[in-house]
């Protein structure tokens, strides 16, 4: 078993299969050795950390992606936003929490749910027109006159090219 | 004078308003104004100030607005830029109107979104062009184009062109294919994917100075030949050739649409997929042996196959590697057997005529797993033959998918055949002894007279079909005719019908 702290210090106790979906962890288990030492996670709050350690629990024991194949696979990874089932039942969260648990697994190199939640966002945005993405997210349209200007005109090339 | 202090500044200024004249009565011109109108003067001037004031404010509201992203924008608040690009990358999918669009969609939300979207190469590595009418605006055509073209980085590039044909003596067309071609060109090292549809006499246009081995992976070729007799110089009709230059690119994914085969000058050895449209046979022998990795082919309305029987048909030509050929064969006689033995997959279209052909085709591919038939009329014992119980002399040993693509105007077949034949095939003891088992039948047929024997399925015949269908086999039965409004599934219908005879039979009593 492997304890976890987060930053709001809360304790977690998980298997160390589990645990090691994620490289950082991973990496820090190899370098300490043996220990009961408690690892710390400033950058994971206990309620993001509970929703991550889900994700590895149901996934433990799947192959975990090597680097060479990561990066020959990202081509096609990035051309599909499929999500299986569970992932998918997984990761409907409010947006803060789906922010943060994609925040987390960057931190803590957890590629497949980091997938998983870039996935969730750009599957929020496809389709939608620049006001309505501005319109999901409350951003402003902060273009300059002349910006705009250049827009239109790409968005002309591309309409009939 | 109005003194406002500003609640956002803190300013305490006076907002000033232009001196307003009185306009009371025309007859009051030599005594003072009315007191009504002294005081509406005095009102108008407060409003103007105000109104000065509220542009002041509106004023420092637009200044605050753009900084609000800073607070509402997950890619500035949240994400550091590698997830934000990582995000936007998985926005574009295969889908060809989102790959044109979204690029643009994104960089247009925001600054950050922009600057996010132009250093993220991936978005912009399908190019699309149609070029039809533009000619007038071939500058900032290509200036848009060389934007595009640069944001996409080092990435390779998956380019689609889509010219409208033109002669060669349309000079404005032809300069400015020319000038877009080039630009692509400039880029050729990295071709990933390259689909022209074009006029043909512009292909020789295409060229790539490789430096390395040339990474083009998928090339499809289509266009309009150029008319010959529009042209004086025939000859000069005939000399354009896909030929990049110097190095061969090797794709593993052809096709050939509407242009010689022997006019693409690629190197075939690790070609594993093509497609081919028109081609000769003799094109279509120069492609198998020239190409050893292939084990998928699409071959569409073969010509000229007749010279099959003056070659050598005792010689047949294996493949090791072609597993699957889908072919589309339509008009002249056909004689194949010879060159089809490896075949797994078969989808045929072809007349009535043609009958005999497809029996004799069908016996020489004693391998074909899949056949698709489509146009073809099967001929009359085809499913006496598929349900025949001599395992020895088997008709299609190792069918496992059978489709009847295009409905048939036929009445020439029996229930009973068809049952038996796909029962026999289907049959879960066929796996239990190392057997191809029967998985997909579908029959589509068109039956108008519903008077007719075959328009519903016969009693015993249906109870065959259902309990396959339970057993997991995966059956259509369709009857084309009946598509508007009621169920064309001949299953259902048969069962409702059958269903309402016994029901009848029943009060009869």
């Amino acid at each position: 078993m492997v304890l976890l702290v987060t930053s709001d210090n809360e304790q977690f106790n998980a298997d160390k299969d589990v645990v090691e979906r994620s490289v950082l962890i991973k990496n820090m288990l190899e370098d300490v050795g043996e220990s009961d030492q408690p690892i710390p996670l400033p950058n994971v709050s206990s309620s993001v950390l509970k929703k991550v350690l889900e994700y590895c629990e149901h996934h433990r024991g799947e192959p975990l992606p090597s680097a060479d194949a990561d990066q020959s696979q990202d081509e096609t990874r990035k051309r599909t936003t499929d999500i299986s089932e569970w992932d998918q039942k997984f990761i409907t969260v409010d947006q803060e929490m789906l922010f943060e648990i994609i925040l987390a697994a960057n931190y803590l190199d957890i590629k497949s749910l980091l997938d998983v939640g870039c996935k969730t966002v750009a599957n929020m945005i496809k389709g939608k027109t620049p006001e309505e993405i501005r319109k999901l997210f409350n951003i402003v349209n902060d273009f300059t006159p002349e910006e705009e200007a250049q827009i239109k005109k790409e968005n002309e090339w591309a309409e009939d090219r | 004078m109005g003194h406002f202090s500003c609640i956002i500044c803190g300013q305490d200024r006076e907002f000033s308003a232009k001196q307003l004249n009185i306009t009371c009565t025309s007859w009051r011109t030599t005594t003072a104004p009315c007191p009504n109108c002294v005081r509406t003067k005095t009102l108008d001037e407060h409003i103007e100030q105000t109104r000065a004031y509220l542009r002041h404010l509106e004023a420092h509201r637009a200044t605050l607005r753009p900084g609000a992203n800073a607070f509402h924008d997950p890619f500035i608040t949240h994400f550091p830029t590698e997830i934000a690009s990582k995000i936007l990358s998985f926005c574009v999918d295969n889908e060809r109107e989102y790959k044109r669009r979204i690029p643009l969609a994104l960089s247009a939300v925001s600054r950050r979104w922009q600057a996010i979207a132009h250093s993220t190469p991936s978005l912009w590595t399908n190019i699309r062009l149609r070029l039809f009418g533009k000619y007038e605006n071939r500058v900032s055509y290509n200036e848009m184009l060389l934007h595009w073209l640069s944001r996409s980085s080092k990435q390779p590039l998956s380019i689609y062109l889509d010219m409208e044909y033109c002669r060669r003596d349309e000079v404005s067309k032809v300069q400015f294919c020319r000038s877009v071609i080039e630009l692509l060109n400039m880029h050729c090292h990295r071709w990933g994917r390259l689909s022209v549809d074009m006029p043909l006499h512009l292909i020789s246009l295409l060229r790539g100075d490789f430096h390395s081995d040339p990474p083009l992976s998928h090339l499809s070729i289509g266009g309009e030949e150029y008319d010959e007799d529009e042209d004086e110089d025939q000859d000069n009709s005939q000399t354009w050739k896909f030929d990049l230059g110097t190095s061969l690119p090797s794709p593993h994914t052809v096709t050939i649409h509407q242009c010689g085969f022997d006019k693409v000058r690629i190197n075939w050895c690790n070609v594993t997929n093509v497609s081919i449209w028109f081609p000769r046979l003799r094109d279509l022998l120069t492609l198998l042996a020239a190409a050893p990795q292939l084990h998928e082919c699409r071959v569409v309305r073969p010509d000229g196959f007749a010279e099959a029987t003056n070659t050598n048909p005792t010689n047949p030509i294996i493949h090791r590697n072609l597993l699957k050929l889908d072919l589309t064969i339509c008009g002249s006689r056909i004689v194949l057997c010879p060159f089809l033995l490896p075949i797994r997959s078969l989808a045929s279209d072809s007349h009535s005529d043609h009958r005999a052909d497809l029996f004799d085709i069908l016996r020489a591919v004693p391998a074909l797993e899949r056949l698709d038939i489509a146009g073809a009329f099967i001929f009359n014992n085809f499913f006496e033959l598929l349900g025949t119980d001599d395992e020895e002399h088997r008709f299609l040993p190792s069918l496992t998918e059978f489709g009847q693509l295009c409905p048939l105007w036929t009445e020439e077949f029996s229930w009973p055949d068809i049952s038996k034949a796909v029962e026999a095939r289907a049959h879960p003891h066929r796996g239990k002894c190392g057997l191809p088992v029967l998985k997909r039948f579908y029959w589509g047929v068109t039956l108008e007279d519903e008077n007719s024997d075959i328009y519903y399925i016969d009693e015993e015949s249906l109870q065959i079909f259902e309990r396959l269908l339970s057993n997991g086999v995966d059956i259509k039965l369709s009857n084309n005719w009946r598509k508007r409004g009621r169920s064309d599934d001949m299953i259902v219908y048969s069962r409702a019908y059958h269903e309402e005879n016994k029901h009848r039979s029943t009060i009869d009593d």
